[in-house]
């Protein structure tokens, strides 16, 4: 029977994990690769998702350690609690910063597509105000909202992409494996960016209910959105070519708008398909206002969850005007991925493994 | 208050309790010819079947007992079996020793009979009043199965029921609520399917009601349901007892309640709503076809006004050129912005149905005519409104017609304005923020523990098997599971094999 513990079923943990990972970095993604890599840019996608699964296996085998523990707890008993709450009140930043220039990103490509005359805080308010209604709401239903928005995200999309793969021309991409190592290692290490939000598996595993079967399915999800990626990416780059890649503003939006699907009657799909990245990018501010103020809740153990939200949002709101343009929004995600990012997505977690090996913490040593 | 021996104590109390009651009747007589005893018959006029005191009560009384002697009787006691044995010609006999227990009977319709002497006295079932009888169904009409429809008496309703499944596990649970109306409620469930937890939730819930009276089944439902903030029905109320039935076998609960035509049936998702009585009795071909255009409907019902404003103040370049000059060019005469047209024909349509319903019958035809034709017409002609917007809204108001439960429509007809609102605000944007929030709201839902939008959310408990009934009715023989609604224990609707076999005959 359906219980009232706040805890999500696994397919709901699958599709609010695939809503959080893709993200609205995806729509730059091809432009991106394609400066590291030229034709081979969709090989760094690859990597970088064999690259995430890695990380993911990581992490979960990390996470079921403790099934029972949440992240806070766990960390405590590893690395003591003071360290414990050093690192749960970075990663608070780190969510809060990371949704943050996703908002404002996101709003630049809003005000580019859909809304020329509104400002980008107007935008950016209306998203905080439903994803904090959301995320107020509790983790069941944020699970059951991602089993519906799953489907109004992904169906139209791969529609669009398979129409799109159609018509394209496969030679675009050869020669291939024709960039130098170290370009296609960097690049990799920097579409590594675009899987931002595995992490939040580390956060997540304690409230789902049957733990069993879970590192499998996981990894499906990931593997689901990296193959999704690579797709639209070659996609993308046999249809432009990489020199005109290189050069689109929003390669995938201008990729939708190239295609003429047969049979319907809409002149642009541009607004359209920009529907789809306002559910992912909800889904997105939604889990960083959620998990943000489920640390702090842990950290504090005092007050309502929605009080934190509160906070959250006025907290992000405000620094959405730091950065004066999409330039240095870049140079923020950046900066951004490879200071929080990578310790969060990358250093923390085999540490934290390595540490509870050693010590020979866990439920598996607890039975022995 | 116990009753007292001596007969005079009693009906003083009652002469007291209903002092200005000008609708009971009382009477005090005598039984038998030689050391006759005083009895004391009290019931409501109208209330009760007066052929069948006479018949049953008096007749018994004075006739066949007019050679008793008191005298001859070794002790009191013998008096009350004695009456009751051969005074009184009926099965349907119940006993009270409280004063109040006595006036609540006579109250619900049944004649009490007080006998001097003795400290109990008879209740004597003899309801009897004026009703509909069984009426046809009106807001859940269909055109092939039952034309039966629930009525106003509770006995009435739970026979109907009763006369669909004939089984000993059919449970039927009496309840009395209400301090000053004490109106009987029952129960109906199936004792081998339903779900015990969700029977207690029901219970519980049903029993912390305090409330001076229940007038309608509108008060359980606003009682029981889980969140009164949402404009969403929780819980589905039907006029057809062969929903009703239908439910119980599915595990559900009815809820019967007196003086309402209608039954409430707990619990419900959003997909039962979309799910009329008729689509089992056709082939699952044409009944899956109705069932995809209802959820059509019920998505344009909502999304139709927003996505006109959107796409038409917003993005006309989204459509193709022709149609965008179409609007264009019928919006030109217009003095006012798409939303306010919007709103305009909108509110005129909800007052036409809102008149139409008030209005008796013949009238309210008229009122269609006159407001859907004449002032549609002349406000197009005067350039009020275009004539898109116009199609627009006929077409939502059409498309909330479809959906079987006129409670879900209005959930629906409410949501749409926050649909309308988002988009004349941040045209495309806004309405898809839109959409998110009403999502969110649903999804937040639940009705008795079940998430509302089962099974489109956490299907995976029962493996998707509800998913069979839902968008898709799939044919009867695939179904052979109940939904989740049942115990997981008896959630086999048939057997199975006995139709494999009778295939392979063939």
């Amino acid at each position: 029977m359906f219980s009232y513990n706040n805890k999500i079923s696994i397919r709901q943990l699958q599709a609010l994990l695939i809503l959080d990972i893709f993200g609205t970095g995806v729509i730059v993604l091809p432009r991106r690769v394609t400066q590291y890599a030229n034709q081979d840019g969709w090989i760094l996608v690859l990597l970088a998702t064999i690259l995430a699964l890695i990380l993911i296996y990581i992490m979960t085998s990390l996470a079921t350690m403790f099934p029972n523990k949440d992240f806070l707890e766990f960390t405590s008993i590893i690395i003591s609690k003071p360290v414990a709450i050093i690192i749960s009140l970075g990663f608070i930043i780190k969510l809060i910063l990371g949704t943050c220039l996703e908002l404002r990103f996101f709003s630049e490509v809003v005000k580019q597509t859909m809304l020329y005359n509104t400002p980008f805080g107007v935008v950016c308010l209306i998203i905080l105000l439903v994803s904090g209604y959301a995320a107020a709401k509790g983790y069941e239903t944020r699970g059951r909202l991602a089993e519906i928005l799953i489907f109004v995200v992904f169906v139209p999309l791969i529609i669009v992409f398979v129409i799109a793969a159609a018509g394209v021309d496969f030679t675009n991409i050869m020669p291939i494996l024709k960039t130098p190592p170290e370009s296609l290692l960097k690049g990799t290490f920097f579409t590594l960016a675009s899987f931002n939000g595995i992490e939040l598996v580390m956060l997540a595993i304690p409230y789902t209910n049957n733990k069993k079967k879970i590192k499998k399915n996981i990894i499906y999800s990931i593997l689901f959105t990296g193959i999704f990626m690579t797709a639209m990416t070659i996609i993308t780059i046999c249809r432009f070519g990489y020199a005109e890649t290189k050069l689109q503003m929003w390669p995938i939006i201008s990729m939708t708008d190239t295609i003429n699907i047969p049979g319907s009657f809409l002149e642009r799909q541009e607004a359209l398909i920009m529907s789809f990245w306002i559910i992912s990018v909800f889904a997105i501010v939604n889990a960083g206002l959620f998990f943000s103020s489920l640390l702090a809740k842990s950290i504090i153990k005092k007050g309502k969850h929605s009080y934190y939200i509160i906070i959250f949002i006025i907290l992000c709101f405000l620094m959405l005007f730091v950065p004066s343009d999409i330039n240095q929004v870049y140079d923020f995600i950046n900066l951004m991925f490879v200071t929080f990012g990578v310790t969060y997505m990358i250093v923390i977690p085999i540490v934290l493994l390595i540490i509870a090996k050693l010590r020979r913490l866990g439920v598996k040593y607890e039975e022995n | 208050m116990n009753i007292s021996k001596i007969l005079d104590e009693n009906i003083s109390y009652l002469e007291n309790a209903f002092l200005d009651c000008a609708d009971v009747i009382k009477r005090k007589f005598p039984v038998g010819e030689e050391n006759p005893i005083n009895c004391y018959v009290i019931y409501i006029d109208n209330m009760t079947n007066k052929s069948d005191i006479e018949t049953c009560i008096m007749r018994g009384l004075i006739w066949q007992l007019h050679k008793y002697d008191s005298k001859l009787l070794s002790s009191k006691d013998k008096i009350f079996d004695d009456f009751k044995n051969s005074g009184i010609i009926t099965a349907d006999i119940k006993e009270a020793t409280q004063l109040e227990d006595a006036t609540l009977s006579v109250m619900s319709g049944d004649t009490v009979l007080f006998i001097d002497g003795v400290d109990k006295v008879m209740v004597v079932s003899t309801k009897g009043w004026d009703n509909r009888g069984v009426p046809e169904a009106k807001t859940e009409a269909v055109v092939f199965g039952s034309k039966e429809a629930f009525s106003e008496n509770i006995r009435t309703n739970t026979v109907l029921i009763r006369r669909r499944i004939r089984d000993v596990n059919l449970k039927v649970k009496q309840l009395v609520v209400g301090k000053r109306s004490k109106t009987d409620i029952a129960l109906m469930y199936l004792d081998d399917i339903v779900r015990k937890e969700i029977l207690e939730e029901v219970m519980e819930k049903i029993n912390a009601i305090d409330i001076d009276a229940i007038l309608d089944i509108g008060y359980i439902e606003q009682f029981i349901e889980d969140s009164d903030a949402s404009p969403f029905p929780q819980l589905e109320t039907t006029e057809r007892p062969d929903k009703a039935a239908s439910a119980i076998l599915e595990g559900r609960i009815a809820i019967v309640v007196d003086n309402s035509p209608f039954v409430l049936i707990v619990p419900s998702t959003m997909n039962v709503f979309f799910q009329s009585s008729e689509d089992y009795y056709q082939k699952w071909q044409i009944m899956s076809f109705t069932r995809i255009l209802r959820y059509i409907a019920g998505f344009l019902s909502i999304s139709l006004p927003g996505l006109y404003i959107a796409t038409a103040v917003y993005h006309p370049s989204m459509l193709p050129m022709d149609l965008t000059f179409k609007i264009a060019g019928s919006r030109a005469n217009v003095p006012f912005p798409a939303v306010i047209e919007i709103l305009i024909m909108d509110i005129a349509f909800e007052l036409l149905k809102e008149a139409g319903v008030r209005l008796p019958g013949a009238i309210g035809s008229t009122i269609g005519i006159v407001g859907g034709i004449i002032i549609g017409q002349s406000a197009v002609d005067a350039g009020l409104v275009s004539p898109i917007v116009v199609i627009v809204i006929a077409l939502t108001g059409i498309c909330s017609f479809t959906i079987p439960n006129v409670a879900l429509v209005s959930g629906f007809r409410l949501s749409k304005y926050l649909l309308i609102f988002t988009s004349a605000c941040f045209g495309l944007f806004g309405f898809w923020i839109g959409i998110l929030i009403l999502l969110i709201h649903l999804a937040s839902l639940k009705s008795f523990g079940i998430p509302y939008l089962f099974p489109f959310v956490s299907g995976e408990i029962n493996n998707f098997r509800d998913m069979k009934d839902s968008i898709i009715r799939f044919p009867l023989c695939k179904m052979k599971y109940r939904p989740i609604f049942a115990s997981p224990k008896a959630d086999i609707r048939f057997n199975k094999s006995k139709l494999v076999n009778q295939k392979k005959r063939e």
